[in-house]
């Protein structure tokens, strides 16, 4: 399921992987996220847990430190790469969507 | 249990998240708050009455036989406090979580995560052990069919049989249901969750009634055994038969939390319970018929009625054994048959009737209880059966070459007899000491240690025709 899914990433795995660009734990990492998406994305604690582990099990993020039960994680390198993938795929359909959306096509 | 706790049993699978927050929200309305979950009984506790919000997840690699929470499942419900969540009570894979603030957020807000984790949930418990039971269930189906096959007439005529074979029937259906019912919800869950939809809803109620039907099947069994086992001994046994299924589950639960509770390892705990299971259902089946004969013999429990009195060959010696004399009246006896029998024969003569909703067979014997006897020995059967697709149904397994081994000696039924009046078919035996007859209303078997004859045959088959 893992590979399959992280074809495409999903608002809340994007924004997992953009808030790990700075080393933050885990529990945190769904304020932070509302934060920055003015509440826009809400992410799930079960859904965060399952994501992390996915995430982790992929190699795009790394655990950086433990502290007693407070697991703190950073995205890797392999992570970077899969985000920038995204956000090259979501500038594309942006052009798209300006090319075709509001031109010729509208 | 105190006024402050109650225990309730739990109707709901792990993968019908909606209906157990709904059920516990209706609880805590009501004062009761969630305490403790097991596989079963949930433990409630008196609180103020008043809205509390209940959310259940599935996190798959917790297991019923840890000790304590693993670290991961720690992290887990770390991640959900955060989110306004604080864990009720877990069983196993089932979390359940109640919540802090107002307005918690979801637990799952991706559906593909959420029907990944039931999946493995329910694949690492109720699939497993729902499939294990289907097969038993068919294997133990298939055994009652052969039994039915091998003797039709006893297998009808005791209610004991039918409520069991209709009870496997019952839980064949009931795991098959559940496992097809599981696996469409997985597929439409599935196909909806693809296409950016939520997971199907479960068909809750109709499980319920499934729960429901099946706890009738097992209280229609039990009455079943104890109609057919009206003798006050036998209910003891027949306690014991169904009350050592629940001993053994309540002994293997005992030792799992004996293990858990000093913190033995996961893999240690589900060993020792596999392992306990195991011997102790071994043994279980092993003492039933242990049980049975020693009772018997020590005539302390009987499973059958009281005799007239025992008589006592060889008296004294190394080789003494009991035998029972019955004094039952019999619809036709050796004596009518020409035989002369004296009081050093030790005649016994017993007659024994079952009735189920679909026969009625009166099985009647006579034969001397004194080893030095020369008397021979006689049996006879008269079933009823009313309806003809069974009459017919019970007669060709009877007279079916290959089943001869059920009956009581002698070759198959292999040549037609003359058939006697009133029959409409009739089989013999090639040395004349067993019979096969049929007619409108139920099957006669007669069975004598000699080589009847016609006009016995046909004084017999008039008698037991009455008496049936």
């Amino acid at each position: 399921m893992a590979r399959e899914k992280f074809q495409t990433l999903t608002e809340q795995m994007f924004y997992i992987l953009l808030c790990l660009q700075r080393e933050c734990c885990g529990v945190d990492v769904m304020a932070r996220v509302s934060e920055m998406t003015g509440g826009r994305v809400v992410i799930g604690p079960g859904t965060l847990y399952s994501l992390l582990e996915s995430f982790q099990r992929e190699g795009f993020i790394a655990e950086t430190k433990v502290e007693g039960r407070r697991r703190s994680y950073r995205i890797t390198e392999a992570g970077q790469r899969r985000l920038a993938e995204e956000v090259r795929r979501l500038r594309r359909q942006a052009e798209d969507y300006e090319l075709f959306g509001e031109g010729e096509y509208a | 249990m105190s006024r402050d706790r109650k225990r309730a049993l739990n109707w709901y699978q792990i993968n019908d998240s909606e209906a157990i927050a709904r059920h516990l929200e209706r609880m805590a309305e009501r004062g009761w708050l969630l305490e403790k979950a097991g596989s079963t009984l949930w433990t409630y506790r008196r609180g103020e009455p008043g809205p509390v919000k209940y959310t259940a997840t599935c996190f798959p690699e917790a297991s019923v036989f840890d000790a304590a929470p693993t670290p991961d499942q720690e992290t887990y419900a770390d991640y959900c406090r955060a989110g306004g969540w604080e864990l009720a009570a877990a069983y196993g894979p089932l979390q359940i979580f109640r919540a802090v603030t107002p307005d918690p957020t979801p637990i799952e807000t991706d559906e593909r995560f959420k029907l990944d984790a039931v999946r493995r949930s329910m694949g690492k418990s109720f699939v497993f052990s729902y499939g294990l039971l289907l097969a038993s269930m068919g294997l133990n189906l298939w055994l009652r069919a052969e039994s039915f096959r091998r003797d039709p007439l006893e297998f009808i005529s005791r209610s004991s049989n039918l409520s069991l074979t209709l009870l496997l029937a019952g839980m064949a259906v009931y795991c098959g249901a559940f496992l097809a019912d599981y696996f469409i919800w997985l597929f439409r869950s599935s196909r909806a969750v693809e296409r950016g939809g939520a997971c199907a809803r479960v068909h809750t109620r109709a499980r319920l009634w499934m729960d429901w039907a099946l706890m009738a099947l097992c209280a229609l069994t039990l009455l079943g055994y104890l109609e057919d086992y009206a003798v006050p001994g036998a209910r003891w046994i027949l306690l014991y038969a169904f009350g050592g299924v629940l001993l053994v589950l309540a002994a293997s639960r005992g030792v799992m939390g004996l293990l858990k509770g000093r913190g033995c390892r996961r893999g240690t705990t589900r060993t020792a319970f596999v392992v306990t299971v195991a011997a102790l259902s071994v043994l279980y089946a092993a003492s039933l018929p242990f049980l049975l004969l020693g009772t018997q013999r020590a005539r302390f429990l009987r499973m059958d009625r009281e005799p007239a009195y025992v008589h006592t060959n060889h008296p004294g010696s190394a080789v003494s054994y009991d035998m029972e004399v019955y004094r039952d009246p019999l619809p036709i006896t050796l004596e009518a048959l020409g035989f002369e029998v004296t009081e050093e024969d030790q005649c016994s003569y017993r007659a024994k009737t079952d009735r189920s909703p679909l026969a009625a067979r009166t099985v009647c014997s006579q034969g001397p209880a004194e080893w030095s006897s020369n008397l021979p020995d006689l049996r006879y059967e008269a079933c009823r059966i009313p309806w003809g697709w069974l009459r017919q149904l019970c007669w060709n397994l009877t007279v079916a070459p290959e089943n001869s081994a059920a009956h009581y000696y002698g070759p198959d039924y292999a040549f037609p007899a003359e058939l006697p009046e009133g029959a409409l078919e009739a089989r013999r035996t090639e040395n004349g000491g067993r019979y096969a007859l049929l007619d409108r209303e139920g099957i006669v078997l007669i069975c004598g240690s000699w080589d009847l004859t016609q006009a016995q045959v046909e004084t017999i088959w008039e008698n037991a025709r009455t008496f049936r």
